[in-house]
């Protein structure tokens, strides 16, 4: 894309500017850095800038950053010569008369051409010199583009069908102090009065704006901090291996999906219409992990008794913390939301479809479960991990 | 340990069980066979939504159930 028709002012040949063809070629969604990622970082700061060489610059006819030489002028020359990391024998080339444009290579210019034109100058290849010829360089280059642009799109799409990252952006949407709030707010609920979701038009805002929004950032740092939470409690209590790392990663993670299941089973089968995503379940039901880490924390300090106060604290807390969320979210819910994802899905298609109003037993029951699950998988999770209390056993044999 | 791999060996048990469930033979007897013809309006029980949710199980995952099995089998008869 850096290619320059016009680099050769000794031919005086103006050649019309042929930019635009390669700007439509490279399209919107490939903006400049993928031609520059083939550019060494030392090159070029930006490739638009047209001083960029130090050349006159305002009578150049393009400003796609590679200034066009002047012949007479050695130094310009010279330090593009070093830029571009140019062998002699290009050199040699990009002094040839008129036609041969003195191109700057930052596109994706095979390399090998390169290394071929850099150790025979002459036309020891002759099979390379049709490569020389700029009608062919373009059309080689603009091919080039289309396919890395085409194969780049692919591998979006294919992302994007699996992963979805949008929607995955939403929940990871934090900053500092939203993280320390929603702390505070885990583990003293009872002073927040606004449960509300707040909503900028049919969206609701990003967690950074809202602390009573979803997120995933706590329970994915919560996730890791338990898996070496538990590392460390289990090498506390000379159980420990590296196996038993992954072990613990593995069954939290399990634990996680089975209890997804069943929440979006029961959803299903209690016939529960709700905003409710599955993404949200997932945030919800993972916070447990930070009151996991804090009791098993606690238990370090003041063993057996210190694990379970600090449990049945946190459990209450949190408890209350969901019911509170949940229930604005469940019972309150008249959001404009459309419906989206396997929970809402209505096989007879009644009319009452976005309608989220309606079963409030059922939905009841529902939030009772969660919190109750929620409980029960927090105790699964920590009871063979928190510290019993010191054996003088195990510190006789550490001594 | 409840691992990923007992997770796993769980739900392939699990949507086994579902699929074996017939509609005539068994699910008949407690009265929870298809009945669409007298539908009354209104939102579908829980009932109706637990047969939906097996006849949707069986529709979708009785062939992949098939070739996971035959897997499980011979991986286990090999080295577990």
């Amino acid at each position: 894309m850096n290619y320059n028709p016009n680099a050769a002012q000794g031919g005086g040949r103006v050649r019309p500017i042929k930019r635009v063809s390669d700007l439509n070629a490279m399209g919107p969604t490939a903006p400049m850095p993928s031609g520059s990622a083939f550019m060494t970082p030392t090159v070029a700061p930006t490739m638009f800038d047209p001083n960029m060489y130090g050349g006159p610059a305002p009578q150049q006819a393009n400003s796609y950053g590679y200034n066009a030489a002047p012949t007479s002028a050695a130094s310009p020359q010279q330090s593009q010569q070093q830029n571009y990391g140019y062998t002699p024998g290009q050199q040699t080339m990009a002094n040839a008369p008129s036609g041969q444009p003195a191109f700057g290579m930052s596109g994706p210019q095979p390399p090998a051409f390169g290394a071929a034109a850099g150790s025979a100058p002459g036309g020891q290849y002759p099979q390379f010199s049709m490569f020389q010829q700029p009608i062919v360089q373009d059309m080689a280059m603009q091919y080039g583009q289309r396919l890395a642009d085409q194969g780049k799109q692919l591998v979006e799409n294919q992302f994007e069908k699996w992963v979805p990252v949008a929607k995955l952006k939403y929940y990871f949407a934090v900053d500092n102090a939203y993280v320390g709030r929603k702390l505070r707010l885990l583990f003293f609920p009872y002073i927040h009065k606004d449960w509300s979701l707040k909503y900028d038009q049919e969206h609701p805002v990003q967690p950074r704006y809202d602390i009573n929004a979803p997120d995933l950032y706590l329970p994915t740092m919560g996730y890791i901090t338990y898996v070496i939470v538990a590392g460390l409690l289990l090498g506390m209590q000379n159980r420990f291996s590296p196996e038993q790392l992954g072990i613990q990663a593995s069954s939290a993670m399990a634990y996680s999906i089975f209890e997804l299941v069943i929440y979006s089973i029961s959803l299903y089968v209690m016939n529960v219409k709700t905003s409710l995503k599955t993404l949200d379940l997932l945030a919800f039901t993972g916070y447990k992990y930070v009151n996991i880490v804090v009791c098993l924390l606690m238990s370090t300090l003041f063993f057996r008794s210190g694990y379970y106060i600090a449990l049945a604290y946190t459990s209450f807390s949190f408890g209350f913390f969901l019911l509170r969320t949940l229930r604005t979210k469940l019972l309150q819910d008249n959001t404009p939301t459309a419906p989206s994802g396997a929970i809402n899905y209505d096989p007879y298609g009644n009319p009452q479809q976005f309608d989220y109003s309606g079963g409030r037993k059922r939905k009841l029951y529902f939030l009772f479960l969660v919190v109750a699950g929620q409980i029960l998988f927090a105790f699964l999770l920590s009871k063979h991990l928190y510290l019993p209390g010191v054996d003088p056993l195990a510190t006789l044999k550490a001594l | 340990m409840f691992t990923l791999g007992a997770l796993m060996e769980a739900s392939l048990l699990c949507l086994n069980a579902i699929c074996v469930l017939h509609e005539e033979r068994f699910l008949a007897r407690f009265g929870w066979q298809q009945r669409r013809a007298q539908r009354r309006y209104g939102p579908p029980s829980t009932t109706e939504q637990v047969l939906h949710i097996i006849r949707s199980i069986r529709t979708v995952a009785k062939i992949p159930l098939i070739f996971v099995n035959i897997i499980t089998i011979t991986f286990k008869l090999l080295f577990g």
